[in-house]
């Protein structure tokens, strides 16, 4: 029976995933010209009329499924299922998640999740405060308070309450299972694992209603809102307030949004929020593979890279949320955390656990641009990198996409240098001689060799072969002569905070953003900037613009038939399934 | 390097705060190192023939042996508790019942000259340019494979015990220091260290780690004294220290007199040899309460044996009667950069992080 039930769920989520590759291949519109001082400047006062953004269905990732369980069934319910990345897509993995399918066997480990979430939420000392009622007899089926477990767990998990029909499933299996097993707890975990691997759990798949305020326009359905706001702002499923307000209408009201959304702000959910929306757009999941010559580099462990990700990530957090500050003095603030594994790079004593450190006045370093991770994870394994790190400034910082080189390119003069070119600067600069290579590498190179003060772990140097570095260059006709300079520089350039607006609105929405947003994209710079460029203020602007809830009108269907305007929702597929 | 230390504080100093840049190995004038590797100085050659013709000691399964052989019917208490009973209660007369003891023979030693003479009994180094070296202690442990390089028992536990155990974790601070290559005046102090060494991605130990002064059970471990670099080697003055060790079965701290190091400097760490005169007494009895006879016998160690060899050997400290109470010894020593940590005034401001203390800004 168990095999039964879950079949037909591995079923439905198979014909989800099918579903959701076909929906959601657009991909991202080509978006060329970054959105600085002219983009800015023609921004209204008002927030200009979009057409919005549209439905999408996506899948939760993994960090979304497991703050969920947390915030559910309590912190101590853990777990590492090792779900797969999404594909990164116009910046941001955030934006695969609406690409993709499932294999059978990325639902296996899925399934593999559910079935340990679900014994550790019966376990004998967990049922006391994560179930609700009592059964009357624990080796018998207990429908009532079955329901009364599931339309409350179920609610959050689904971030819907359950229709009847599928309330009555979860009850009705759970009894079925625990007649067999005679044991009302164990037939209550086959339903909690059916319900963590149900399609409607795993997807977001967002709902539209006509818009009253605006006629002929639709707008996200309350519980749609509710989750576009969580995952954004606390990448995890809403709460039951959220959920209250969604159900109630309030959050379909300037007011009752506003106060959701304020909330949400003050929420400790924010950092964790937070945290994501930074690893992604700062593209850490290169951590992932990252590795360094153990030769070259002795210092540099498992374990520095790990903390490397997490200062920057701490600096972020405490820098925008904790301190409500200027996103722009990100890349110039010398305020930092430091761990012992990082404290052995930065040449820095450190106490045995994370603390707080303030680089001094006329140290190299300032900003996350000199920061490990940046400087570890945009080098090569044995030595630093002034494209790789110029590349990652233009493309993740500023929103400008640097062309990938041509199919022919020649790296032999880089690869094996004449012995006259001694340093990094000498051997990149015959990029600029040959005119196939300096279209690129003229827009990267010289950030990049601002930060060859430092090694392709990130570790401080004065001289390279013994020549003193020349860490001088210029970003958009503004020079700097060092890393120091190179944050000053960034921190005043227009695109800076243009782009962090674009990745915001695009993370937040789900969907990659295209020329029509570019005067919304505007409006919100503008806005970022009368308001000290605060993050908070930011998010709080973007979730409360329409442009947020607004759908966009779905696009006629190809006579074809090969794309579909719009997903079909995913009761709506598992039904048919069931 | 040097150019760029002075001109770090020559900046600190005009910001008022008298302290260098971050990213340096050395901050304050000052640079803190860490034992990571310590062996007894051994002077071996490729076939140790030369310095041990006579082989290596027997232990005490040999020993035990001779002394009560298989075919014989022994007593208990008259046999393996006898000998045990040896090990704890050595007597320093007699010829140990027979048993032969081989000392290193030659005058080519590793060490250091303590006393500033040439005595018979004192060794030459290797390539001859050091005469006088005091290391008697080399007598005693030369022909005994626990101490012999490259996998004596000793030598491998000792440095495994670097990683696993804290009570070891010996210090050298060089304060005043305004040259690494030569500064003719400088202070060392040695402390012991309470964390973890720093180890980089193969295993190997790091420089770049931080040690907080033990200032609970090692306060009464610090000790200054003054000393110089000259032309990157550094050299102390005599003091008597002690020093913190950890062994198998506990913490065995030896005092050390007229302790002194002779270390070439370098920003990632030290190198070089220890010297000073152990406790004949104090010695023996860490010997025997901290390595059992498993381990003795893994490198034939007779102790009893050994405790003859060290009193026949002692060259200092004579007691009322005019006996030598300690023997000159020497170490070969390796040390890794740390930033040691003295709390709580060397803890700068800075708001506490989550779950964390504030970090000195520089020491």
């Amino acid at each position: 029976m168990r095999k039964t039930f879950t079949s037909m769920l591995r079923g439905s989520t198979l014909a989800l995933g099918c579903a959701f590759v076909l929906a959601s291949c657009s991909g991202p519109a080509n978006e060329s010209a970054p959105a600085g001082k002219a983009a800015a400047s023609v921004a209204a006062t008002a927030e200009p009329v979009t057409d919005g953004t549209p439905k999408r269905l996506r899948a939760l990732t993994q960090e979304q499924y497991l703050n969920t369980l947390a915030y559910v069934f309590g912190p101590d319910v853990q777990l590492n299922p090792n779900f797969p990345p999404a594909q990164r897509t116009d910046g941001l993995l955030a934006l695969g998640t609406g690409r993709g399918g499932i294999s059978s066997s990325q639902l296996e480990l899925y399934q593999k999740a559910a079935v340990t979430v679900a014994q550790l939420v019966v376990d004998e000392d967990r049922r006391k405060f994560l179930l609700t009622c009592t059964p009357k007899d624990a080796g018998a089926a207990d429908a009532a308070c079955a329901a009364q477990f599931f339309s409350h767990v179920g609610r959050l998990m689904h971030r819907r309450p359950l229709s009847k029909v599928e309330l009555a499933e979860y009850v009705d299996e759970a009894g079925k299972a625990a007649t067999s097993l005679n044991d009302f707890y164990r037939g209550l975990a086959v339903s909690i694992e059916a319900m963590l691997i149900s399609p409607d759990v795993l997807f977001v798949v967002e709902g539209a209603e006509a818009d009253p305020r605006n006629a002929g326009r639709q707008r996200l359905d309350g519980y749609s809102l509710a989750t576009r706001l969580s995952l954004f702002l606390w990448n995890a499923a809403p709460d039951d307030e959220l959920l209250r307000a969604a159900e109630k209408g309030e959050l379909q009201t300037p007011k009752g949004r506003l106060k959701q959304i304020d909330r949400m702000l003050a929420s400790p959910r924010l950092e964790k929020g937070m945290r994501a929306f930074f690893d992604d757009m700062f593209a850490f999941d290169s951590f992932a593979a990252l590795a360094k010559d153990a030769q070259m580099y002795p210092v540099f462990t498992g374990v520095t890279a790990t903390d490397a990700r997490e200062e920057t990530l701490r600096v972020a957090v405490d820098h925008l949320i904790a301190k409500n500050l200027d996103y722009r003095d990100l890349y110039t603030t010398r305020d930092t955390f430091i761990s012992p594994r990082l404290a052995a790079v930065y040449k820095l004593p450190a106490t045995p656990t994370w603390s707080r450190y303030t680089f001094p006045e006329g140290s190299p370093r300032a900003g996350i641009l000199t920061h490990v991770s940046f400087l570890a994870v945009h080098s090569h394994p044995v030595r630093s990198s002034p494209t790789m790190r110029g590349k990652a400034l233009r493309e993740l910082l500023l929103c400008q996409p640097v062309p990938p080189p041509p199919a022919n390119v020649d790296f032999s003069a880089l690869e094996n240098p004449k012995a006259t070119l001694r340093t990094t600067r000498d051997r990149v600069n015959f990029h600029l001689e040959n005119p196939v290579c300096a279209g690129c590498h003229k827009i990267t190179d010289p950030m990049g060799l601002a930060l060859e003060n430092f090694d392709g772990i990130g570790a401080f140097r004065e001289t390279e072969k013994g020549q003193k570095i020349d860490a001088s260059g210029a970003l958009d006709g503004k020079p700097f002569k060092d890393a120091v300079g190179l944050g000053q520089t960034l921190r005043n350039h227009p695109a800076l905070p243009s782009c962090l607006v674009k990745r915001a609105f695009a993370y937040g929405a789900g969907s990659p953003t295209t020329n029509a947003d570019r005067p919304l994209l505007a409006y919100f710079t503008t806005k970022f900037g009368e308001e000290g460029y605060k993050l908070p203020a930011l998010l709080r602007t973007i979730t409360m613009s329409d442009a947020f809830s607004r759908i966009s009108e779905p696009k006629p269907a190809p006579a074809t038939g090969e794309n579909t305007a719009s997903a079909p929702s995913a009761t709506a597929v598992a039904a048919n399934t069931k | 390097m040097k150019k760029r230390f002075l001109a770090a504080l020559i900046a600190g100093c005009a910001l008022g705060s008298g302290t260098a840049f971050a990213d340096e190995a050395y901050q304050d004038r000052k640079i803190g190192y860490t034992i990571v590797g310590k062996n007894w100085a051994i002077y071996q050659t490729p076939d140790g023939k030369a310095e041990c013709p006579n082989g290596l000691n027997d232990g005490p399964r040999e020993q035990f042996d001779k002394l009560y052989p298989r075919e014989g019917h022994h007593k208990f208490a008259a046999s393996q508790l006898e000998r045990e009973g040896e090990v704890w209660l050595p007597d320093s007369k007699g010829d140990d019942r027979g048993l032969p003891f081989y000392e290193p023979q030659g005058k080519i030693g590793i060490g250091l000259d303590l006393d500033g003479k040439n005595d018979a009994g004192d060794f030459t180094s290797a390539d001859g340019k050091v005469a006088g070296i005091d290391n008697q202690i080399y007598r005693v442990f030369g022909c005994v494979g626990n101490y012999r390089g490259p996998d004596g028992s000793y030598r491998f536990f000792i440095q495994e015990y670097m990683k696993k155990f804290n009570y070891n974790r010996m210090l050298i601070e060089i304060a005043d220091l305004d040259d690494m290559v030569n500064d003719p005046d400088v202070t060392v102090t040695v402390l012991r260290g309470r964390d973890a060494l720093l180890l980089d991605s193969q295993g190997a130990f790091a420089a770049g780690g931080t040690q907080r002064v033990d200032m609970r059970w090692g306060k009464d471990l610090i000790k200054s004294t003054k000393g110089r670099v000259v032309d990157g080697v550094l050299t102390t003055d005599p003091i008597d220290i002690t020093m913190p060790e950890s062994l198998k079965r506990g913490s065995a701290n030896l005092l050390i007199h007229d302790w002194r190091v002779q270390l070439r400097l370098t920003e990632e760490g030290a190198e070089g040899l220890m010297g000073g005169y152990l406790d004949i007494e104090k010695l023996y009895n860490n010997l025997a309460q901290n390595w059992t006879t498993h381990y003795r016998s893994y490198g034939r160690e007779p102790l009893p044996s050994e405790y003859r060899a060290m009193i026949r050997n002692a060259d200092a400290y004579p007691d009322a009667s005019g006996r030598n109470t300690a023997i000159s010894s020497g170490w070969e020593v390796k040390f890794k950069q740390v930033f040691i940590v003295h709390p709580p005034q060397a803890v700068a401001s800075g708001t506490p992080a989550t779950g964390g203390a504030s970090v000195p800004a520089r020491q």
